[in-house]
């Protein structure tokens, strides 16, 4: 999976205000930005909203991304700020006496809840233990399957320590699940990695 | 056997969350694409600071209440099962939706089947959402009932407001009313018109498929709708209205119903037009012995 930056002259366009290129923008790349929500945010954060805000910050910013080449890594930033803006706010509503405020899920639905919903919130609760830079790392290489160099980019630091960092990432997550008892039983012999 | 390397293991550990939710990509959606497009004024700026505000008035007055919140699916392995999630109010359910809100601001999400509340007046701000209802409960004791026809509401004693998806009229209910709010999908009142023939209510299943084709839908859901018009009116002995409308399908595309309708268009055709039905004959992909037959002579006559 492989982003690459807007098209110029849609970009000037975007920029320029007119409403079929905004449009066209969104959904490019509002999905990118939910899936980040929903892999990074963790379960205090409400990722429906925090893409939301992303969105709302994309289309009132635009023209300060002064070349269509940074949007990507502009995007992942301000997702990455808005999550953690959002993990302050669920951190102090946790020490606020009362209850935890929840919102109502139209698409909750008793039949959902299966075990495969059980596995990707094992998952996310793992993910959770892990300091964000190794979070946001093995999301963006071993979830969202991206090349070195475009994470790299998003992350705004060298190839090589995109590297190191994954290498170490990895290494603290499959400690984790060891621990926990969580890993899947695997039965590869191929010993490769990048 | 070589050890699993962390690479390997790691992938194989995060590859759950590597599918889409499609639901939640739907919902952000529908948040933002009638975002204002034009750059930010000042007015936009004012406005978010003022939601910021009324957005954390809001939290912080939650966050302080010390209600417990409610979650709880209602599923139909409960069957006619009595549960009670405050003193004051009592639910029996046959089918599924999802109880949340809090003691005193219940929401029952009722995705089908029967439901029955009975709340104690003044206890709580209870509301009940189906896709096609939302009903304000002021104090009373009432079923709801989602099904194919779609969502009815039945006031045993109290009152209670309704509102049906896509109106803005409110309809107040007493003891005994009874309101009906129709499915709002194109599918939906298919299901409608569908079940409706099944009763024998010819006319009001033809004004349903009507309905459902006024709205947007994909070809399959029309073509259906077509389909079930098409046999209403046969049900009916309507050939002339059956034609009519399978001619309508066929002019717009009917989808897999398509060579089953051209088939019953010729053979009304026949009996209505006579020799009028060649067209619709000759369209037809293979010739049954006696379509064959009437076609040859039809095309023999002067």
């Amino acid at each position: 999976m492989t982003l690459s930056a807007p098209d110029p002259h849609q970009w000037r366009a975007a920029v320029s205000g007119e409403r079929a290129a905004r449009q066209e923008l969104l959904r490019t790349w509002l999905p990118v930005v939910t899936d980040w929500c929903d892999r990074l945010g963790g379960p205090s954060v409400d990722a429906e909203d925090a893409a939301a805000e992303v969105a709302v910050l994309l289309l009132t910013r635009l023209e300060r991304i002064r070349e269509p080449e940074r949007l990507p890594a502009w995007l992942f930033t301000t997702t990455r700020r808005v999550l953690w803006r959002h993990r302050q706010y669920a951190w102090v509503r946790r020490w606020v006496p009362g209850a935890t405020v929840e919102r109502v899920d139209p698409s909750r639905d008793p039949l959902a809840l299966s075990s495969s919903r059980q596995t990707v919130a094992r998952v996310r609760a793992l993910l959770e233990q892990l300091p964000a830079r190794d979070r946001e790392i093995i999301v963006l290489c071993d979830v969202e399957d991206r090349p070195d160099s475009e994470v790299a980019t998003l992350l705004g630091i060298p190839k090589n320590t995109a590297k190191t960092r994954l290498f170490r990432a990895r290494r603290r997550l499959r400690a984790l699940a060891e621990a926990e008892g969580v890993l899947p039983s695997l039965h590869l012999m191929d010993g490769g990695g990048s | 056997m070589k050890p699993v390397d962390d690479r390997s293991a790691v992938r194989a550990l995060v590859r759950p969350l590597a599918q889409r939710d499609q639901d939640l990509h739907a919902r952000v959606w529908a948040q933002v694409e009638d975002l204002p497009v034009r750059r930010a004024g000042r007015a936009w700026l004012f406005a978010s600071a003022a939601a910021l505000l009324v957005a954390g008035a809001v939290l912080l007055g939650l966050a302080l209440r010390s209600e417990p919140v409610l979650d709880r699916a209602l599923d139909s392995e409960h069957g006619w099962d009595a549960w009670s999630p405050t003193a004051t109010l009592d639910l029996t359910w046959q089918g599924r939706g999802q109880l949340s809100g809090t003691a005193t601001a219940p929401v029952v999400e009722w995705r089908s089947g029967s439901l029955s509340l009975d709340l104690e007046p003044g206890t709580a701000d209870l509301r009940v959402r189906t896709p096609e209802a939302e009903v304000q409960v002021v104090g009373t004791a009432f079923d709801v009932t989602r099904d194919a026809l779609g969502t009815a509401v039945l006031v045993d004693r109290g009152a209670v407001r309704v509102r049906c998806a896509g109106q803005a009229q409110v309809v107040e209910l007493g003891p005994k009313d009874q309101h009906l709010c129709l499915p709002t999908t194109a599918s939906g009142l298919l299901g409608r018109s569908r079940l409706l023939r099944e009763r024998g209510e010819g006319r009001a299943a033809l004004e349903a498929a009507a309905a459902g084709l006024s709205l947007e839908g994909s070809e399959a859901v029309r073509a259906e709708l077509h389909a079930l018009r098409v046999e209403v009116y046969l049900d009916q002995g309507h050939s002339e209205q059956a034609l009519a409308e399978a001619r309508a399908c066929l002019d717009q595309g009917c989808g897999g119903r398509e060579a089953e309708l051209r088939r019953t268009a010729a053979h009304l055709a026949l009996s209505l037009e006579g020799c009028g039905a060649v067209p619709l004959l000759r369209s037809l992909a293979e010739l049954e012995p006696e379509e064959a037959r009437w076609l040859a002579h039809c095309e023999e006559a002067p």
